[in-house]
């Protein structure tokens, strides 16, 4: 089997939009397939917070909505879903499998919905779908969001082959004890959305490193931060459009053992052509600058004496230390292959090879390179607004 | 964004399908070629374009079009390439890492 790194394009709307325009969702798949995304991420039912949906709602049963109106079932609708996953088979897509709002359905009703989902998937053939979520934010779109009842909707759809999560933990908290609760094949996060690149690349590494190590699973970024470049409803919290920052924290995710996916205002609200939101074919491109078994890789921070990098003049932000980088995290693999991002700080940020080294910087905005070569103990110096991704061999 | 298609591209993409539509045995199955100022390289909508638009690479978008071929003949369809970057089989976890079912 080969070791892939999953990252997929947010197109939460997007089967709602199938129900009325499928011509332009297809035009909008084949630009996600063109640009390298391995997939979307998509919710099967939508409608119930009318201020955001109203008009787009998208249900096999009538239910009523937050402004108390009755909102009528799709016609044809499991008919029109195995249509949807079959687009995405066609073009070589995969789909993280999601939903929404389904604050008014009772319990039996949303079982069955996810029996006949379940159905709908085995027809249409189980490699279509990358990840099968119970729902999107538990405690914001359905009333019983306990973690057996989540998990009896994932018994529900039937499908125990395919990679399965429940949810974010309420709150979308990602406080350790929470993400070990709500974990299923993989722990699942909306990630941290912060005005500081350095804080999300770093919570990003964070998680892989205390959660991976606490639950032996690999993670799932299903909403980050994304851009968002105009105003209204979309990225909820600080909108990230920084390119750079973009694609460090796809590449500190994909190192960090967490699957992907691209956020972007237009990915949740479909308003606007989503490849026109920055950051849409850079992003795609960061898993081709990793070795693609890097989720094997041993996780460690420049400040471990055993790391491949640290900093000869010290991380910016401990005690007494006023230039360098913030951090340089990354991970190791067993025969000296490893993939590390710099970060943050300030100075001049240099990269110190404990062993010899034979790699390459890149900047993941431009996919600009810089072949180096390190002896032990020599230093490379980068300029940037960001962040770098060193990816290579460690020599002895 | 649509993918650069070289001539030589197009030229071997419509060569391949001629040559296996010609293995038609007579009469021909009534279904619609579309040719177009594209030329041959169009096969009643499994296009080798299309497959191409959507990311496809050049060997793997030719060999689909000719299984929509082999597919109207009623003939099995043939191993595809390698998809370079695409999931072809099932997404699954194995010894830490996500990994393709699909391919080895």
């Amino acid at each position: 089997m080969r070791p892939v790194l999953p990252i997929l394009c947010h197109f939460g709307e997007a089967f709602s939009a199938y129900t009325r325009r499928p011509d332009d969702v297809r035009r909008q798949l084949d630009v996600i397939a063109s640009a390298g995304f391995v997939g979307t991420r998509f919710w099967d039912t939508l409608g119930y917070y009318a201020g955001g949906w109203r008009g787009r709602e998208v249900s096999p049963i009538a239910f009523l909505n937050d402004a108390g109106q009755t909102i009528h079932a799709t016609p044809r609708y499991y008919e029109q879903l195995e249509a949807f996953l079959i687009e995405h088979r066609e073009r070589g897509l995969i789909v993280h499998h999601s939903r929404g709002d389904l604050n008014s359905w009772a319990p039996s009703q949303i079982l069955e919905h996810c029996r006949l989902v379940g159905e709908v998937q085995r027809r249409v053939g189980l490699s279509v779908v990358g990840l099968n979520e119970a729902i999107n934010e538990c405690n914001m779109n359905i009333q019983d969001y306990s973690v057996n009842f989540l998990r009896r909707m994932i018994a529900a759809i039937g499908n125990p082959s395919t990679i399965e999560a429940l949810s974010t933990p309420p709150g979308q908290t990602e406080e350790l004890d929470a993400l070990v609760d709500y974990a299923a094949d993989v722990w699942y996060v909306h990630g941290l959305r912060s005005e500081s690149a350095d804080d999300m690349i770093r919570h990003i590494f964070t998680n892989g490193y205390e959660v991976s190590h606490a639950t032996g699973k690999l993670g799932w970024q299903g909403e980050p931060t994304g851009p968002q470049i105009r105003p209204g409803p979309g990225v909820y919290g600080p909108p990230t459009n920084n390119v750079e920052t973009l694609t460090s924290l796809c590449a500190m995710s994909l190192i960090a053992k967490q699957a992907w996916v691209y956020m972007s205002a237009d990915g949740v609200f479909w308003n606007g052509p989503i490849e026109n939101q920055p950051g849409f074919y850079e992003v795609a491109k960061v898993r081709s600058y990793l070795p693609p078994d890097i989720m094997r890789g041993r996780l460690l921070h420049g400040g471990r004496p055993d790391a491949a990098f640290t900093s000869p003049t010290g991380f910016y932000g401990d005690p007494g230390v006023t230039e360098g980088p913030a951090r340089i995290d990354g991970a190791e693999l067993a025969d000296g292959r490893g993939a590390w991002v710099i970060y943050g700080g300030r100075g001049r940020k240099r990269a110190q090879a404990r062993r010899g080294f034979e790699g390459r910087v890149i900047n993941t905005a431009t996919g600009a390179e810089q072949a180096i070569v390190l002896r032990p103990g020599e230093s490379v110096e980068m300029s940037y607004e960001i962040g770098r991704l060193l990816v290579g061999r460690t020599t002895q | 964004m649509f993918p650069h298609i070289t001539d030589a591209d197009y030229t071997d993409a419509g060569t391949a399908l001629v040559e296996e539509y010609d293995k038609f045995p007579e009469p021909e199955p009534q279904v619609t070629t579309r040719v177009n100022v594209l030329g041959w390289a169009r096969w009643i909508g499994r296009d080798y374009h299309v497959f191409r638009a959507q990311g496809h690479s050049h060997e793997r978008a030719k060999a689909m079009m000719l299984n929509g071929v082999r597919r109207v003949k009623g003939l099995p369809e043939e191993p595809l390439p390698p998809s370079g970057d695409r999931i072809v089989g099932q997404l699954r976890i194995e010894g830490g890492a996500f990994v393709d079912e699909g391919e080895a």
